[in-house]
């Protein structure tokens, strides 16, 4: 019969243990995946990224140079300072920036800064400097990289309109924008497969109703609604809450097609020769559904969800762009990109643009690790 | 519709069978969906009644789409019947009609009745070990680890794996081993019928002859009772001592293996035996082929009467009228055709 | 001296995976010779699929031929070597369309699902020879009724998915004899077929194969098929041809081990019912994991460890056929001669 010939390519798994051929035998899916993965030399380098990310979003109080929201009305739109390692002129190893010096355009009156070589600010690894609370937890004045002394001009990537550090707002901001990512995506996960498994496992009714909520969701545009309903939360909830709620928003669309998926493999595998044999053996419903159906699509699942966290990631920036996301003094990239709104802001302080390479860098990597976990997820094609 | 089952109808005829399958009907109805318009019911089985000898091997032979692969699923009630009886009788009990039965009535005849599947690449999880595949069934029913892995190794031995792989992944084995871990899966629990639907088909030709010979030898050891479906007649004729020919949903030729295959009474079953390739190039030319025009019938819409009919040679009009009822003939068989009596059919040649 | 159509000569086929390189097709030597139908027989992972990828250059990525010649002799003497041709030149599409035509096991996978069979079958026409449309649509309508199509004016615009898979395996050989080829190559046309539609399409092949005057090679695993159609007989063991001969002495006098266990596993219906069949021992080995020398020695009823482990001979003369084992080489053959005394006893 045909699976004759489809048996033959069956045969050699492209799976190639790192190590001795017995531990290939008794290799799990996990295992087999975790070598698939590996081969995928932009997925894993995409994980680096991706850790590297998260790092910065769990000890961003730390690495940033200073409090994201301090403002210095003297230092308005610096341009970023190149770190100088030594004393001017000599080998002293003395790590330090410029300070600046400004002048007034006499017929614009705009001030334009100069560096000057003669003010010099000393900086230093582990320097106590702002204070902050360390995960809400305790107060701790501990910075990475700072200016020895709190109130000299430290901007590596430049600052703002209100003088605050650029550096520091998107390293706060990697947090949120992160965050909302995985929380967002939380919460589609769950839905998804609850809604989703229900839908593929039971048919019938329930199915139908699942899927015409699905389609009725999946019709509306996205854009006009997350604006009706963003503007619907009232403006004196504290920013938390409203964090939330768009994360809730932004996963009220994202678990239909989880769920769309979710269905089609829970109703794919319901046939399969080998759930029918573990029925025919006597296995209970519940493990069934928990040890052969699950398993086999979890994998799957999880690239998934990493490729969803990049739309979510996207959808956040867009929507604090538009101003109808987060608000100020939450720090998200979106939020941030949102002073590079107008030419005139750009084309007098590039740097502002920052945020907007790690959106790309953070969506980028998403991507590729989603695409090398899809590869991987099944390890027996 | 076939008439009633005149076969076994003698309760003391049943004694040398285990199951006794009547009137049994496996009908597929689409869901109607809405804007959609309802689509015809499938009668994959459409009354089926079959006896099966305890202890020996039943094959049900025909062409993709006739029922047979329904008609073994159905007997696990992995395809739920609509109607008819599947008549069991445990070793040293008494009958029972396996239909009717509640999920947890029939819980305990799980064990009896047991499946080969066809395919070794997806009737196992790749994601189970050898000794979670094999012994899953002794697991579920509450079975200590320590004696799962005792059984899981004898079986193992019995089908010829080594006990020592019992902790690798289905992966690390080849095609014919896979089917052997099937094969081990279904008779670790010592069951009494085992249902092979195609269970040699997806094999190579040379591990193809390991495994018939396996499932004989098993069959002599544990006293089994197979019910063989497959299309390859050539397998059938070498594994069966009994054989039923389905068609469309309906049987229309049962009886011993020998006596089907040297003298049809079927024109259908006649036609398939002639197009069994020959074994040997020194016949060709000898053999009289019977080609058959036109398609097998589609299930969803079978032509009314005999469903042979528009393909048969010796159609007439009460052919495409009327249902030919199951009539018992000499030799413990039995054959659906009007026109059986009068037919003066071509078997394999001796 | 039969006419000769097509040699292939030490023919290589590699995949380079990351586990090393498969050779699916390692050292393989066929004559194909007009009007002639050969048959290649072979279980899953002797190359026998690959061979003809080969034939044609379309060897799915990273399969490569490595080595070796194919070499076709045109209807004028001249011979090209088809293994040298780059894929996609346009000698290459000469040989595939106007010379050399296949049919595969699941016909679905070469046609299109969107057009009419009918326009499927005159696209190649026109695409091989300067007709007109109308012509080629005549031409088309013959070709299916010669293919036992019924009613082919009417079936000529119907779509591939209306069809069974017997009436479709049809329709690819109106597609494959459309335009005129030299050689017809067919994959396993029949294992997805139920017996009736195989006898059929099988007897049409023979047919055709008379009419038109061409000839076939079919890939297969099932001797009952070699044992209708076959003029000569190849068989196939991990790449590697282990016999060749013609179809009556195979079957009478198989000369390989190989062939010789292959023929008696199977079940005859000649035989006795319920007789233990002669088994092959042993798995097919993973094309990863060959072993060294002859190929089927790790399986072979009649090792010798001694020629049989070290490497493989080339095709010997064995009497009636030729075949790739040491028994028949003058240097060895006395080793086998007590156990053969043995049998004979």
């Amino acid at each position: 019969m045909s699976t004759l010939a489809s048996s033959a390519t069956a045969a050699p798994i492209a799976v190639s243990p790192t190590s001795s051929d017995d531990s290939f035998e008794v290799a799990s899916q996990w295992q087999l995946m975790w070598w698939k993965f590996t081969r995928h030399k932009i997925a894993v380098a995409a994980g680096v990224v991706i850790l590297l990310l998260y790092f910065i979003a769990i000890f961003s109080e730390i690495l940033a140079p200073t409090d994201p929201n301090k403002n210095a009305a003297a230092f308005k739109y610096i341009p970023p300072q190149g770190i100088h390692l030594f004393e001017d002129g000599t080998w002293n190893f003395s790590p330090h920036v410029h300070g600046f010096s400004f002048k007034t355009d006499p017929r614009s009156f705009r001030r334009t800064y100069v560096e000057d070589p003669a003010k010099i600010v000393p900086i230093g690894l582990f320097v106590a400097g702002e204070k902050y609370k360390m995960w809400g937890l305790f107060t701790w004045d501990v910075h990475l990289l700072a200016a020895v002394n709190k109130r000299d001009p430290f901007f590596l990537l430049g600052s703002d309109r209100l003088g605050r550090d650029n550096l520091s707002r998107i390293i706060h901001g990697t947090r949120v924008s992160m965050s909302i990512g995985l929380v967002g995506v939380s919460i589609s996960l769950v839905l998804g497969l609850i809604l989703g498994g229900i839908s593929g496992y039971y048919g019938g009714r329930i199915d139908s109703a699942i899927q015409r909520l699905v389609e009725f969701l999946r019709s509306m545009p996205t854009i006009p609604l997350w604006m009706g309903l963003a503007a619907a939360i009232p403006l004196e909830w504290p920013p938390l809450y409203v964090y939330l709620i768009i994360t809730a928003l932004l996963s009220l669309i994202g678990w239909t097609s989880l769920a769309r998926e979710v269905r089609g493999k829970v109703m794919a595998l319901k046939g399969e020769d080998f759930v029918i044999a573990a029925r025919l053996d006597g296995v209970k419903e519940r493990k069934i559904i928990t040890r052969q159906i699950l398993p086999a699509f979890a994998s799957h699942i999880i690239a998934v969800t990493t490729l969803a966290i990049p739309e979510m990631i996207l959808a956040e920036t867009a929507l604090s762009f538009l101003g109808i996301g987060l608000q100020p003094p939450v720090v998200s990239w979106g939020v941030l990109l949102r002073e590079a709104q107008n030419i005139n802001t750009v084309a007098t302080a590039p740097w502002l643009l920052w945020p907007g390479l790690f959106v790309v860098i953070a969506v980028l990597a998403f991507n590729f690790l989603g695409d090398g976990l899809r590869d991987a997820a099944d390890p027996y094609s | 519709m076939t008439a009633q089952m005149p076969i076994a109808a003698d309760p003391a005829t049943r004694d040398n069978l285990c199951l006794d399958i009547r009137d049994l009907k496996v009908h597929f109805t689409p869901r109607k969906r809405f804007g959609h318009k309802q689509q015809n019911t499938v009668k994959a089985v459409d009354g089926v009644s079959l006896a099966v000898p305890d202890g020996e091997t039943l094959a049900v032979v025909g062409e993709s789409g006739c029922g047979k692969s329904t008609l073994g699923r159905a007997i696990l009630r992995v395809n739920e019947p609509t109607a008819g009886e599947i008549n069991y009788r445990p070793r040293g009990g008494d009958w029972v009609d396996l239909a009717t039965l509640g999920n947890d009535a029939l819980a305990q005849y799980r064990l009896d009745l047991r499946m080969i599947f066809q395919d070794p690449f997806t009737s196992l999880n790749p994601r189970q070990t050898v000794l979670d595949a094999i012994g899953q069934p002794l697991f579920a029913h509450g079975v200590n680890r320590r004696e799962v892995r005792d059984r899981v190794a004898d079986i193992m031995g019995k089908v010829g794996l080594r006990p020592e792989y019992m902790s690798r992944y289905p992966h690390a084995f080849s095609g014919g081993e896979r089917q052997r871990i099937v094969i081990a899966r279904a008779l670790v629990v010592r069951p009494h019928v085992v249902v092979a639907d195609e269970a040699v088909a997806a094999l190579d030709v040379s591990v193809r002859a390991q495994t018939l010979n396996l499932l004989q030898d098993l069959q002599d050891e544990l006293k089994l009772t197979y019910l063989f479906i497959s299309h390859d007649l050539s397998v059938v004729r070498h594994i069966s001592s009994h054989v039923a020919v389905m068609y469309v949903g309906r049987l229309i030729e049962y009886g011993p293996t020998e006596t089907v295959f040297r003298q049809p009474l079927h024109p259908y079953t006649s036609a398939l035996l002639s197009a069994i390739p020959i074994s040997s190039p020194d016949l060709r030319g000898k053999v009289l082929r019977q080609p058959l025009s036109g398609e097998v019938a589609d299930p969803a819409n079978p032509p009314p009467g005999c469903h042979f009919h528009p393909r048969c040679p010796f159609a007439t009009e009460v052919c495409r009228t009327q249902t030919p009822a199951t009539t018992p003939v000499p030799g413990g068989g039995t054959v659906a055709c009007h026109h059986w009596a009068e037919l003066s059919l071509k078997g394999m040649p001796s | 001296m039969p006419d000769v159509l097509l040699e292939v000569r030490n023919l290589s086929v590699h995949f380079p995976t990351r586990s090393g390189v498969v050779k699916a097709v390692d050292g393989l030597d066929l004559t194909l010779y007009r009007n002639k139908t050969m048959c290649v027989v072979g279980e899953s992972g002797s190359g026998k699929s690959m061979t003809a990828s080969a034939i044609l250059q379309l060897l799915k990525k990273p399969g490569r031929i490595a080595g070796g010649e194919i070499l076709f002799h045109h209807k004028n003497g001249r011979v090209v070597d088809l293994a040298k041709l780059k894929a996609n030149s346009e000698e290459m599409r000469q040989i595939r369309g106007g010379h050399i035509a296949m049919i595969f096991q699941e016909p679905m996978t070469s046609m299109s699902p969107v057009h009419t069979i009918g326009d499927q079958v005159s696209e190649m026409i026109l695409l091989h020879e300067k007709v007109s449309k109308a012509e080629a649509k005549a031409r088309t309508i013959r070709l299916f009724g010669r293919v036992g199509i019924p009613d082919p004016e009417a079936r000529y615009d119907i779509y591939p998915f209306m069809l069974s898979g017997g009436m479709r395996q049809r329709v690819m050989i109106a597609m494959a004899l459309s335009c005129n080829p030299e050689l017809l190559i067919a994959d396993e046309p029949t294992t997805a077929l139920d017996v009736t539609m195989q006898a059929n399409v099988l007897g049409l092949m023979q047919e055709v194969q008379k009419e038109f005057g061409i000839s076939i090679m079919l890939i297969t695993h099932d001797f009952g098929v070699v044992a209708e159609v076959a003029d000569d007989v190849s068989v196939m063991y991990l790449g590697r041809t282990v016999e060749q001969g013609e179809v009556h002495d195979i079957f009478r006098a198989p000369k390989h081990p190989y062939t010789r266990a292959l023929l008696n596993s199977i079940p005859k219906l000649d035989a006795i019912p319920g007789h233990r069949l002669t088994q092959i021992e042993g798995m097919v080995p993973s094309p990863f994991n060959r072993p060294s020398g002859c190929p089927f020695q790790s399986r072979c009823p009649d090792r010798i460890a001694d020629p049989c482990a070290r490497e493989c001979p080339e095709l010997l003369d064995a009497g009636t056929s030729r075949a790739r084992c040491y028994q028949y080489d003058p240097a060895y053959a006395a080793l086998w001669q007590p156990a053969l005394a043995e049998v004979a006893k």
